[in-house]
């Protein structure tokens, strides 16, 4: 609980923007967020004495005096157009933290659908601006209660579909963002949505803090796909919490990739509130340079008859640093659980680094719960098989590396989506080939 | 086109081949022969030039150059081909993908302009066409689920698409019924020319029979210990191994 002035500067931020932001003139909002940031300044960051940040330091935060954006902000149309889903989908695109209504299309939406930027969605602000929880991990998720600026509210009632993709697009920019998603899907209704974290190329130079929150409800027999890209620019912090819960019969499937930002962590929280339920996470981390990736899960299995996966994979470059924490707790009335987990790192550089730690806790005597993780170079014999056939070293490893993230990539519902995140992939090891890395 | 003089080489400090001797002319076909462990595989790796194969002596000259500074995919673009006696199952990466780089690897070197993705899509039916390959395996992970047979019959589907000077085949027959192998050589056959050479390794002699060799050599400890005409694969499936060794000792 370091460095007060950091905590108080933040709150002196939040004094000095309260009269701006969504809610303003709601006194129990106001309320809200004056207990927010007071947790916030209570709790300090999370730091490594917390065993889930044990890996990942956020000392760097500390030492920036931080801005909230300007209310303004527009994007670069080329900008928006190379982020953006070359699909027809429900785009919401956020600026400086402020939703910018001439790159978004939200477009028409189905009845029983509500779909709107948090600063237009009065009636639900004190519902999204709820606590993610009452420990001291929730330091993160109390700061952007009080300072978040806009977000996504998808409400979906029973048995509403959307056949297109939800697109959330935010642009980094050198101050601190705070967006407040909240998703919640009525049972058997089903939506895809992709949440995407872009460079807004501001500056080169400043670093950025993204900090999101999400919260997730998925109802009973309702259906998710949740995909999540994080790309920000290589100076940037992000951080990222989410909390989920999945309803009986349900299905939740979220792919997170991170390729991008200095710092960068995504934390997720799935709660198993009915039986029956299918949670498959996937992830996917492209560390280069001296970018510290973080994903850190718990899953929670609280009912019986429940089945869960997780597959994370990890390319580490140069002196990057991957984390992979994979918490599964099992109750005791959970039975009949199968809970899976895989991690795999290929470490490109000598100074690459992954720590990797799966957490199991099973009360239940009835369960299949397996959990394994390697760690190792690219197959010399498929370089070998590759170079046979006359291609060169660097296109081989480049090969090599885009089939082992295709697994993960693979989870990507099929479509303009899966091509999206894809692209971004084959993007992002084209680039650090081509520049003399992944060797 | 191959020159082989005295080479020696060992593997983990083992000493596999020791000092063979071995040319071939362009248009032939040669045959190598041995019992397991005589060194055919080592060859093999040896003249595509995998890591760990290290040559102590001797020389590999192809057409004149030496091999032996050359790397894998500088040999493969010289037009050396190895199909694998264990082709190498690559996840996540699909064979056109795969096929299509080497294309373009070989024509660079070459100096010809990239195949687009339609000519490369045309050629590579066409020959998959006549290895009765389904077309679906363009868009499969490399040999990842194939079953032995497709996994050899996509090593000579890929020497079909790089048509490579030499090709060094390391027991394309081993797992393959007649139908299959019948398959295999008609498609060895289809790019016998007079430019291009073959080197056929194989413990039985059956591949022979369809893919007829003009000089067969039998390996034994790391020697050339007998060359001959067809006839000698021949010989060796009458008499067995055990008497020509005995015979050369």
């Amino acid at each position: 609980m370091s460095a007060l002035p950091f905590t108080e500067h933040l709150a002196g931020a939040y004094e000095a923007a309260a009269g701006s932001l969504p809610g303003a003139k709601d006194a129990d909002v106001v309320a809200r967020r004056k207990a927010a940031i007071a947790a916030f300044q209570r709790l300090g960051l999370p730091n490594h004495k917390l065993e889930s940040w044990k890996f990942t330091g956020l000392n760097a935060l500390e030492r920036q005096q931080w801005t909230l954006p300007a209310n303004d902000g527009s994007v670069d149309p080329a900008r928006l157009q190379a982020a953006a889903l070359n699909a027809d989908s429900h785009r919401l695109v956020f600026v400086n933290g402020r939703f910018d209504a001439a790159a978004s299309k939200i477009g028409s939406l189905p009845k029983g659908a509500t779909l709107l930027p948090l600063s237009q969605a009065a009636g639900n602000l004190a519902d999204v601006l709820a606590a993610a929880g009452d420990k001291r991990e929730i330091s993160l998720s109390e700061l952007n209660a009080a300072l978040a600026s806009d977000g996504v509210v998808l409400l979906l009632e029973d048995g509403v579909v959307l056949d297109k993709p939800v697109e959330i697009i935010s642009f980094g920019v050198p101050a601190l963002v705070n967006l407040r998603h909240l998703i919640r899907l009525g049972a058997k209704a089903e939506a895809t949505v992709l949440e995407s974290y872009r460079d807004g190329g501001a500056s080169e130079k400043l670093a950025g803090w993204t900090n999101v929150y999400a919260h997730v409800a998925v109802g009973a027999g309702a259906r998710l796909a949740h995909i999540r890209l994080q790309a920000e620019s290589d100076a940037a912090y992000h951080a990222a919490l989410g909390r989920v819960s999945v309803g009986a019969g349900a299905r939740y499937a979220h792919v997170s990739v991170q390729g991008g930002a200095a710092l960068a962590r995504h934390e997720l929280h799935v709660d198993f509130a009915g039986s029956d339920a299918e949670v498959d996470v996937q992830g996917l981390v492209l560390a280069h340079g001296s970018a510290h990736l973080d994903h850190t899960l718990f899953l929670h299995h609280a009912v019986p008859d429940c089945r869960s996966n997780q597959l994370f994979k990890h390319v580490v470059d140069d002196h990057g640093h991957a984390v992979f924490q994979g918490g599964i707790r099992v109750a005791p009335q959970a039975q009949k659980t199968d809970a899976q987990q895989l991690s795999r790192t290929l470490l490109l550089a000598d100074r690459a680094q992954i720590d990797t730690k799966p957490e199991l806790e099973i009360l239940a005597d009835d369960v299949k719960c397996s959990h394994g993780a390697s760690i190792g170079d690219v197959d010399a014999q498929q370089l070998f098989y590759m170079q046979a056939r006359g291609i060169p070293v660097a296109e081989a490893r480049r090969l090599l590396l885009s089939g082992f993230a295709y697994e993960v990539v693979n989870a990507v519902p099929e479509g303009a989506l899966r091509d999206h995140v894809e692209a971004f992939v084959e993007g992002w090891l084209a680039a650090n080939s081509e520049k003399g890395g992944l060797k | 086109m191959l020159e082989i003089k005295n080479l020696h080489a060992t593997v983990d400090g083992k000493e596999i081949l020791r000092g063979i001797d071995l040319t071939i002319k362009p248009g032939e076909v040669h045959a190598i022969m041995g019992p397991n462990g005589s060194g055919k595989s080592t060859l093999s790796y040896v003249l595509a030039g995998r890591d760990g194969y290290e040559v102590t002596e001797g020389d590999i000259l192809f057409n004149g150059q030496s091999l032996l500074n050359l790397e894998p995919e500088e040999r493969a673009r010289e037009g050396v081909f190895l199909a694998f006696q264990y082709p190498v199952e690559i996840p996540g990466v699909a064979n056109a993908t795969f096929l299509r780089s080497a294309v373009n690897a070989v024509r660079k070197h070459r100096g010809l302009a990239d195949m687009d993705a339609m000519t490369f899509l045309k050629t590579a039916k066409a020959k998959m066409k006549q290895l009765q390959m389904d077309e679906k395996f363009l868009q499969r992970a490399v040999n990842q689920g194939f079953s032995g047979g497709e996994k050899k019959r996509n090593e000579v589907f890929q020497m079909a698409m790089l048509e490579p000077k030499l090709a060094i085949l390391d027991e394309t027959d081993s797992g393959l019924d007649i139908d299959a192998l019948k398959i295999v050589a008609e498609g060895v056959n289809a790019l016998r020319s007079p430019e291009r050479s073959a080197m056929v390794i194989t413990h039985y002699q059956r591949l022979l029979d369809y893919i007829v060799p003009d000089v067969v050599h039998v390996l034994s400890k790391g020697r050339i210990i007998k060359t001959g005409g067809k006839d000698l694969a021949l010989e060796l499936e009458a008499k067995g191994y055990a008497d020509i060794i005995a015979d050369a000792a």
